[in-house]
């Protein structure tokens, strides 16, 4: 079949707003589930004001919240139940629905086919989808806070019996069935993508792109796509045997002999540490799924901003692969004071401890390509600085909660809250704000506002440490999670005045992010435009126009002849050189110039 | 829709040549040495394929803890999921009599294996819901006997895996009789042909599974 011209693709341009709301560019895919994921990130971190309000000040009446929630609030004051839920939704948002979705399903999805030189993805209705299946699943759980009984009170990790038996609190009924619908709902989006991605990747890579000069990006993207495909059916699976425990009388999860209020409930023989099995095999290498893309999107930023390669490339993907695998064999640490066989535990513990090799050594890399190099300090670049910084301090305190032993005196404490807010919230967040900024004029033929995203970032970054780090200090006094009302043990109160302030400097954490949140609107019609390659990278996304046609690239499809990295070589007055340039000299210690 | 009909044409300029190699140019066409060498399509049906496999290792596990701890109490192996299996596993065989047919250029017995295959698939369908029903009626739910559970659990979603494949086959059927392009009628099918050959070892896996462990 003869190949029709390129120029009549662009010329199909999408017109009429239902092509162009469920289109299957990626480019417009990506994006909608960027904004989709920033819109449930200011929803979540709503609800985590709330929570650190109620901390601060329990017992406080807000006549206007009570308004809005009065099953949870009524006068205004808040149930511990309605905490609960809050907490519930807060860490359901921001873990499944933000987190896992902004990498993958927003930048992976604008940059994987820019990145290897294709036209789109492999699968493109698939996509949409995806998508849009990804809204449902997101209305859905927000759905849970609103629904009669409120939102569940089990936290994201859901334990049964707890989350198996509607009868055992308020929200344990409909909203409990509610969020397991939304979670399913999600895995179904999830694992329509990462399929997507990994076949994108494997089979439609430019010519010349061979693996070993993808952009470490697409590598970080392929991991976490890699683990999300192995993990996420299990915890569908979980789910599935919850739904049935709860609406089938099943009893996989619930033992007998329970009694609630003073009715003897009618399960036995179920094993609630096989839900927590099930949860944290998925659970654990989420977090993974989380980071691996945000170390990806960071080694971009980081590279165009050394002006030389990036130290350590192989090593940096062997590190990946191998976290993909170990992050299957860790889980068993969430469960160190569960019951579990401290043997058991014990192997848990070494396998954790392995896994923090990789982790480091990819800093070690970051770190070593910073030495001597000519950094740009740009924004992008603070907030890759950011990210180094706080992912190596929040990840020191995993040492302590990896190790059992240490782990049994700092379980279930804000010692804990505080370690994986640090290493699983702000520090890919501090990632995703590098690739926003650093993306935006791609994205949109604009810049962002430079000197809020200084701002921006000065606050975020202050703002994440003082917050974050007094609770590991709040941990190690025994403060504990899922409390909504700390004031009356006698061992906090040496703490209280601390936990006013972590709350108020958490209202100013948060509203700095509403700074982001206007400069990323305000510029999409207002920021200075640009419409070349204004951080000098290598990558194929800036070969193209600004923001690139449906197809890509108005003519052929680039050839590939170098790794991204030949940054700080001459190329005529540049000082870098695109990868589908060829017959230059290359800094891939691999590359020859014979494979050009 | 201007948005498929764009992507139709992205594919057409891809151009879907079948040539066994892929990658390359991103036109999936065109061997290059840097190329993957499997076909987008069958690497996207393998990953699914993975991401199932998955699902039921999480399902399996799960039973094998029941299975070896101290509450459990078999259930009778249901009869009639003798014929069931013995259905599925003729469906198999049909369909690869179909294969060769349409190998051969045999168009009208392709039609005809394709036709059984799915006559046999729905004959499988409606023999697990003749083996539940039977079930309820002996008293044996999902809930109140933890291997009746798993019971309507496994072979629950394997049924709804198995429906979406008779789905699958519906639209090959569909394509087979209004006669469209034959080599990619034959590439769907190929793919189609490892997603039912997978479900039926996945139940012959699932039955093993739950009475004969």
């Amino acid at each position: 079949m003869e190949a029709k011209s390129t120029v009549d693709l662009h010329e199909k341009t999408e017109t009429g707003w239902m092509r162009r709301i469920f289109s299957q560019d990626h480019k417009v895919i990506g994006k909608q589930y960027m904004i989709t994921a920033f819109v449930m990130a200011a929803i979540g971190g709503i609800l985590s004001i709330l929570m650190r309000m109620q901390l601060a000040w329990p017992g406080e009446s807000w006549p206007l919240l009570g308004r809005i929630f009065p099953e949870g609030m009524p006068d205004g004051t808040m149930t511990p139940e309605f905490y609960l839920g809050l907490m519930t939704i807060h860490g359901t948002v921001m873990a499944i629905f933000v987190l896992t979705a902004v990498f993958t399903g927003g930048f992976g999805n604008y940059l994987i086919p820019l990145q290897i030189g294709a036209r789109d993805m492999a699968f493109p209705l698939l996509n949409m989808l995806s998508y849009w299946i990804y809204l449902l699943s997101c209305i859905t759980v927000i759905l849970a806070l609103f629904v009669q009984g409120g939102a569940p009170i089990s936290g994201w990790t859901a334990y049964p019996p707890l989350s198996a038996l509607p009868e055992a609190g308020p929200g344990q009924g409909l909203g409990q069935t509610v969020w397991i619908l939304a979670i399913a709902l999600f895995i179904v989006a999830s694992l329509m993508g990462t399929l997507n991605y990994i076949t994108t990747i494997f089979t439609m890579r430019t010519k010349g792109l061979n693996m070993m000069r993808l952009p470490l990006n697409i590598w970080g993207m392929l991991s976490s796509s890699i683990i999300g495909l192995l993990t996420f059916p299990v915890l569908l699976a979980a789910g599935v045997f919850l739904l049935f425990d709860r609406l089938g009388s099943s009893s996989f999860f619930v033992p007998g002999n329970l009694v609630v209020g003073d009715q003897l409930i009618a399960h036995s023989g179920g094993n609630p540490l096989l839900w927590q099995h099930l949860f944290w095999f998925f659970g654990h290498p989420e977090v993974y799924i989380v980071i691996v893309p945000a170390m990806g999107l960071v080694a971009e930023v980081l590279a165009a901003n050394i002006r030389k390669p990036v130290f350590g490339f192989r090593i940096i993907i062997y590190c990946w692969i191998s976290i993909v695998i170990l992050s299957l064999i860790v889980w068993g640490h969430h469960m160190y004071v569960s019951g579990l066989n401290p043997y058991v535990g014990g192997v848990f513990a070494i396998t954790t401890l392995l896994i923090t090799v990789p982790s480091a050594v990819f800093l070690m890399c970051e770190v070593a390509s910073l030495w001597r190099a000519r950094i740009r300090v740009n924004v992008p670049m603070l907030f890759v600085l950011g990210f180094i910084s706080i992912f190596a301090i929040g990840g020191l305190g995993g040492f302590f909660l990896g190790s059992a032993w240490t782990d049994i005196q700092l379980h279930d404490t804000y010692f804990v809250v505080g370690h994986f807010h640090l290493t699983m919230a702000m520090a890919p967040l501090f990632g995703m704000f590098a690739a926003t900024y650093y993306w935006f004029p791609k994205m949109f033929g604009r810049m962002m506002n430079m000197t809020l995203g200084k701002i921006h970032f000065w606050f975020t970054l202050i703002g994440s440490y003082f917050v974050f780090l007094m609770m590991h200090s709040f941990g190690l006094t025994g403060m504990l999670r899922h409390n909504s009302d700390l004031t009356t043990y006698d061992f906090v109160q040496s703490i209280l005045t601390a936990n006013v302030t972590v709350s108020i400097v958490s209202i100013i954490l948060a509203s700095a992010q509403i700074l982001f949140l206007f400069n990323f609107f305000w510029s999409l019609f207002k920021g200075k435009k640009e419409d070349g390659n204004p951080w000098e990278a290598n990558t194929l996304e800036w070969t193209t126009q600004t923001p690139p046609p449906h197809g890509n690239w108005k003519g052929d499809l680039p050839e590939v002849h170098r790794w991204p990295y030949d940054y700080g070589l001459p190329n005529g007055e540049k000082d870098f050189i695109p990868q589908n340039v060829g017959s230059l000299a290359t800094a891939d210690p691999y590359g020859d110039i014979d494979d050009q | 829709m201007a948005t498929s009909a764009q992507h139709e044409s992205l594919k057409e300029r891809s151009g879907d040549r079948g040539n066994g190699y892929y990658g390359g140019n991103g036109n999936f066409g065109g061997g290059s040495d840097d190329a993957f060498p499997v076909e987008p399509r069958r690497l996207g049906l393998w990953l699914f394929l993975i991401s199932v496999a998955m699902l039921f290792s999480g399902l399996a596990s799960a039973f094998v803890v029941h299975r070896l701890g101290p509450a459990w109490e078999a259930m009778a192996f249901p009869g009639i999921l003798w014929m069931n299996t013995l259905v599925l596993l003729l469906s198999g065989v049909t369909l690869e009599l179909g294969r060769a047919s349409a190998k051969n250029g045999n168009e009208l017995k392709y039609k005809v294996f394709l036709a059984a295959t799915l006559v046999l698939g729905v004959w499988f369908l409606v023999g697990q819901v003749v083996a539940w029903s039977q079930l309820v009626e002996s008293g044996v739910y999902s809930s109140g006997n933890i291997h009746g559970s798993f019971f309507y659990v496994l072979t629950g979603v394997h049924g709804v895996h198995l429906v979406s494949g008779v789905l699958f086959l519906i639209v090959i059927a569909i394509r087979a009789w209004l006669r469209k392009s034959r080599d990619s009628n034959l590439k769907l099918f190929k793919l189609f042909a490892t997603y039912w050959h997978f479900l039926a070892g996945l139940w012959i896996v699932l039955v093993c599974l739950l009475f004969a462990f």
